[in-house]
C-alpha cells in the first residue's frame, strides 16, 4: 500500500518496475520487490498492474516450443570425445606412422635386414640409454596407458 | 562438464539431456522457425563439445556461458537472415493442433502473440525471452546478452511496451476466453 513514505519517486520506480518485470512480483528482482512491491500492488497503481497483468498473460499464451523428439540424439552424436578429435596422439606417433607406412610395401628380404638395424639401434640406445623422441613418446604412453594427448592444450585423456 | 571434456561420453549425455529443452527454447523464441531453432541448439551444443576439454569450473556459470552460446549463434543468423532475405516471413507456428472450437480460438490467439512478439526488434525479443520465459535473474540475462542490468531493463521496457501497445487495444478479442494460464475458456 502506498503509506505516508511512498513519495512520488517510490510510485513512478514501482510503475517502472511493473513495466519492466511485469505484474508478478516474483520475477522481480528481491532488492526491488522488498522496496517498491507493496507500491506496486497498492491502489494507486491499479490500472498499470492490470496492463502488466494483461500483457504478462499474453506472455504466457505465445507459442510454446516443444523440442523435436529427435534432436538430443542428433546433439549426442555430434558429439566426439576428444580423443577422437585430437591429432596429438596421431602426431606424436607420426614418426611410427611414417615408418610403418614404408616398411610395409618392402619385400620379406628387407625385414632381415630390418632386424639386424633393430639389433644394431639396440645396442646404440642400451649403450646411451636414449631414445629417439618418437619413440620415447611411444613408450611413455604404453607405459602409462594414455590413449591421446592434446599438443595444443597439453591435456591428456583415457582411453574409452 | 569437465567429464564430457575428457571424453565421458554419459556426462555429455547427461548435459545433452539436461539442457537441450532449454536451449531449443532459446532459439525457437528468438528465431521463431523450428529448423533454424534446431541447427541453432546443435551448432550450441558443437561448440559445446569443442569447448569441453578446456572448461574450467572457476568463473561463468555454466549455464550462463551455455546461453551466451545460443543466443550469439541465433543474433548471428538473424542478422544474417536480414541481409539475405530482407522482407518479412510469417512466424511459424510449433504445434500443428487440431482445429476445434476453442483450440481454433486459442491457435488464433497464439498466432497475434506471436506475431507481436515477431515484430519486436531482435534484441528487445531475446530480452523478454531470457527474462520472462528462461525466468533468468535481471544480472544473468545482463550477462548472456553482453549489456549492463540498466541496458537489459531498457530493452525489456521497450519490449513490453512494442507488446503492449500491440496486444492492448485487442485485448478483449484476445482475452474474450482466456483464462490466467493462458489456456482458452467457454464464457
Amino acid at each position: 500500500m502506498t503509506g505516508p513514505h511512498s513519495t512520488t519517486d517510490d510510485i513512478a520506480e514501482a510503475k517502472r518496475l511493473l513495466e519492466i518485470y511485469g505484474s508478478d512480483l516474483n520475477r522481480w528482482p528481491a532488492d526491488a520487490r522488498a522496496r517498491w512491491g507493496d507500491i506496486a500492488m497498492s491502489a494507486a497503481l491499479e490500472k498499470d498492474r492490470a496492463d502488466a497483468d494483461a500483457l504478462d498473460g499474453f506472455l504466457r499464451a505465445a507459442t510454446a516450443p516443444k523440442t523435436p523428439h529427435d534432436l538430443k540424439n542428433r546433439i549426442e552424436a555430434g558429439y566426439r570425445p576428444p580423443a577422437e578429435k585430437a591429432g596429438g596422439a596421431s602426431r606424436g606417433l607420426a614418426g611410427l606412422s611414417a615408418l610403418s607406412s614404408w616398411i610395409r610395401p618392402l619385400p620379406a628380404g628387407a625385414f632381415a635386414s630390418m632386424a639386424a638395424l633393430g639389433f644394431a639401434a639396440a645396442a646404440v640406445v642400451d649403450a646411451t640409454g636414449d631414445l629417439p623422441p618418437e619413440y620415447e613418446a611411444y613408450a611413455y604412453m604404453e607405459n602409462s596407458g594414455l590413449a591421446a594427448f592434446d599438443e595444443d592444450t597439453g591435456a591428456t585423456w583415457d582411453a574409452e | 562438464m569437465a567429464r564430457a571434456g575428457r571424453g565421458d561420453r554419459r556426462a555429455a549425455s547427461i548435459l545433452v539431456e539436461r539442457h537441450t529443452d532449454k536451449i531449443y527454447a532459446v532459439c525457437f523464441r528468438t528465431l521463431r522457425s523450428r529448423p533454424a531453432a534446431e541447427d541453432a541448439a546443435q551448432e550450441t551444443f558443437l561448440r559445446l563439445w569443442k569447448n569441453a576439454s578446456k572448461w574450467r569450473p572457476k568463473g561463468a556459470k555454466f549455464e550462463t556461458w551455455l546461453y551466451r552460446v545460443a543466443m550469439n549463434i541465433c543474433l548471428d543468423q538473424l542478422r544474417k537472415a536480414k541481409r539475405e532475405a530482407p522482407e518479412e516471413s510469417a512466424p511459424e507456428q510449433a504445434d500443428e493442433a487440431p482445429r476445434q472450437d476453442d483450440q481454433l480460438f486459442a491457435a488464433e490467439r497464439r498466432l497475434a502473440i506471436d506475431e507481436a512478439l515477431e515484430a519486436l526488434p531482435d534484441r528487445q525479443r531475446a530480452a523478454i525471452n531470457l527474462c520472462h520465459y528462461q525466468e533468468l535473474s535481471n544480472i544473468e540475462a545482463a550477462d548472456i546478452m553482453g549489456v549492463s542490468v540498466d541496458a537489459l531493463e531498457s530493452l525489456l521496457a521497450r519490449g513490453r511496451r512494442g507488446l503492449r501497445d500491440r496486444l492492448i487495444p485487442i485485448r478483449e478479442a484476445l482475452t474474450g476466453r482466456m483464462s490466467d494460464d493462458g489456456t482458452a475458456q467457454h464464457n
